[in-house]
């Protein structure tokens, strides 16, 4: 008999293999997302920012449909970062998380909870594992290329060159 | 209540009431600062207690440090006689710390020699711990001013105060100088000088764990300045090139890397301020920039800067898509006023703000052309401070505001529109004289 394998972690979208083999983790499964196993020193777009954005139309603004946008195409990349525990409590306090469950299920992670995990505590030895594990995915996983649609207007923002880009056309400003 | 003395560095004197009462209320300290006089570098006041006074103090820019008053006096013979009286009790307590002395002097100074027989004097308070020049348990400090007249150095100070140093300000620990343009890695032509930078975020009260968002970030000089005190910078600029940076290593990220404040610096984007992209209901607590007042180049939205022009465009297909749909379209700017941008600025931050955040931003104006009433006002929001530095025509002001509860109301007005006050840009290329104050503004004659 096998020993079980270890659980899969929840909040990973996608892991560099340095850190695959340590956890052993299998290989995450992608559709339309593809994945740069590049180390990249610009900036990109960073998972928690697709958190902050909607469609910058106007008419979008009451819409439902405006935010979080919907993410196709889109290259991925892990930028190892340094972990700084509180920020992460602080930014979970100001996360619509069903936004953070969708975005990650446009960049094919279908696995985070439904439900904001609470009351972490950056000092607390047992939040450390899902700490790290929520820095891997917001700060750690940034997206260096791919689409940002609309759900109600259908405008499509590029991030291009590891940069978002909101700038309307004329006849959407 | 306990007196304590400030000692302030020679720079911004117009900043330091509303830094000092920015930080207090930061803090929850209580202080009177009204008898604040501009000529003086030294100012006493009147504190609860020695953690009041490290608060007021800790962060501040334009404060060099704050110590407890011991005693005063116009000559040597009378700051002794003061110190006895006031302060023996206190000779006890501190009796076997580790010590050093300082000297804070104000236009004039002491040789080596003058200082150590001066320390001398003070035998009478019976120290007697060890003396430390580095990291010593309490320093002591003989603050003296002089007068100096003409030419004439002074070398008699005409008052001077003895006390205890509680705490040193992010001034006298190098922040100034750690930020300096010089020293940093990306810069362009309108990074923000790095002092009156980390002074607009202490009177934005930017705080630690908190957003800082600045909509015209460029290279970033409030952002970084703002994530030095533990905040967490949010940026946005219309020019993807200020996003993009340089290079690999000259880009607002490796400003951040410089600074040892990478780990707080949450992102950045290109986006048009007037057509934003912020979810609506993000809060942000600061919001600390300086508007491109268009003097290096125009300011610009986006649109079309002819609408007629440009009708029907949105149905252009490039290779079977879209145009503006396209991966490689580039979005068109129109020229836009100051006067608008800056109501724009004003309903985000109604809108953004929690109730008790601040909105700090400079605005520039011809000096002969200003009145309290072009300063635009919102109702959700009290107007605080117009903080003047003046160049030699034009000056530029902070001005800052926070927003007050659901039950404030206050007045929406823009005196620059309502005044039709002539593009800031204009005036400065028509070098600020009589005739440029009426002519109607004209972008496209102007340099690009």
């Amino acid at each position: 008999m096998r020993t079980a394998v270890p659980a899969v972690p929840q909040y990973i979208i996608w892991r560099d293999e340095r850190k695959i083999s340590n956890r052993n983790t299998p290989p995450t499964t992608q559709t339309q997302t593809q994945i740069a196993h590049k180390k990249y020193n610009t900036r990109n777009m960073k998972f928690i920012t697709t958190n902050f954005v909607k469609c910058a139309v106007k008419t979008c603004d009451s819409s439902v449909d405006a935010f979080p946008l919907q993410y196709s195409d889109c290259q991925i990349v892990q930028e190892e970062l340094e972990y700084n525990p509180e920020f992460i409590v602080h930014m979970l306090e100001r996360l619509e998380w069903n936004a953070v469950v969708k975005v990650a299920r446009d960049l094919g992670n279908e696995s985070l909870p439904p439900v904001k995990p609470e009351g972490l505590d950056p000092i607390m030895e047992d939040d450390q594992v899902i700490l790290r594990d929520l820095h891997t995915l917001l700060v750690e996983t940034q997206i260096v290329e791919g689409k940002m649609v609309c759900r109600n207007c259908e405008h499509i923002y590029f991030i291009k060159n590891s940069i978002p880009n909101f700038l309307l056309p004329p006849h959407l400003c | 209540m306990k007196q304590y003395i400030i000692s302030f560095a020679h720079s911004f004197p117009n900043f330091r009431v509303a830094e000092l009462e920015s930080l207090a209320d930061l803090h929850g300290v209580s202080v009177d600062l009204s008898h604040h006089d501009e000529k003086s570098p030294f100012l006493v006041v009147e504190l609860e207690s020695d953690e009041d006074a490290a608060n007021l103090i800790r962060r501040s820019i334009l404060a060099k440090g704050i110590y407890e008053l011991w005693g005063e006096g116009a000559d040597f013979d009378a700051l002794h006689e003061s110190v006895k009286s006031r302060s023996s009790d206190k000779f006890e307590t501190y009796k076997q710390s580790t010590f050093k002395f300082d000297f804070v002097s104000f236009m004039g100074t002491k040789t080596t020699e003058e200082k150590i027989a001066i320390i001398e004097t003070f035998k009478y308070t019976g120290f007697e711990g060890k003396i430390r020049l580095k990291n010593p348990e309490v320093t002591y400090a003989v603050l003296e001013k002089y007068q100096v007249s003409g030419m004439e150095k002074a070398d008699t100070p005409d008052y001077l105060w003895f006390g205890r140093q509680v705490q040193l300000s992010a001034r006298s620990e190098g922040a100034v100088e750690k930020y300096d343009l010089k020293k940093r890695k990306y810069i362009g032509t309108t990074s923000f000088e790095a002092e009156l930078s980390l002074i607009s975020c202490n009177i934005g009260q930017v705080m630690p764990g908190k957003f800082i968002y600045d909509p015209f970030t460029g290279t970033g000089s409030f952002l970084v300045a703002g994530a030095y005190f533990g905040a967490y910078p949010i940026g946005t600029d219309i020019d993807p090139r200020s996003i993009r940076g340089k290079g690999v290593n000259c880009n607002l990220k490796t400003n951040f890397k410089q600074y040892g404040t990478s780990s707080q610096f949450i992102d950045s984007f290109v986006m048009d301020f007037t057509n934003n992209a912020l979810r609506n209901n993000l809060t942000i607590d600061s919001i600390v920039c300086d508007p491109p007042y268009g003097v290096r180049e125009g300011l610009k939205v986006c649109g079309a800067k002819n609408p007629e022009k440009a009708a029907g465009r949105e149905t252009n297909v490039v290779e079977g898509e879209l145009g503006h749909l396209r991966r490689d379209f580039i979005a068109p700017k129109k020229p836009y006023e100051l006067a608008n941008l800056l109501e724009d600025l004003l309903n985000f931050a109604a809108e953004k703000l929690p109730t008790g955040g601040r909105l700090a931003f400079w605005m520039p104006t011809a000096n002969d052309e200003f009145v309290e009433h072009h300063i635009p006002q919102h109702e959700r929001l009290q107007h605080l401070y117009a903080l003047e530095q003046e160049f030699n025509k034009w000056s530029r002001r902070l001005l800052v505001y926070v927003k007050r509860d659901e039950g404030y109301r206050g007045c929406t007005t823009n005196g620059m529109i309502e005044n039709n006050v002539t593009s800031f840009r204009v005036r400065y290329f028509k070098s600020f004289n009589e005739k440029s104050r009426t002519t109607e503004p004209k972008m496209e004659n102007l340099p690009q």
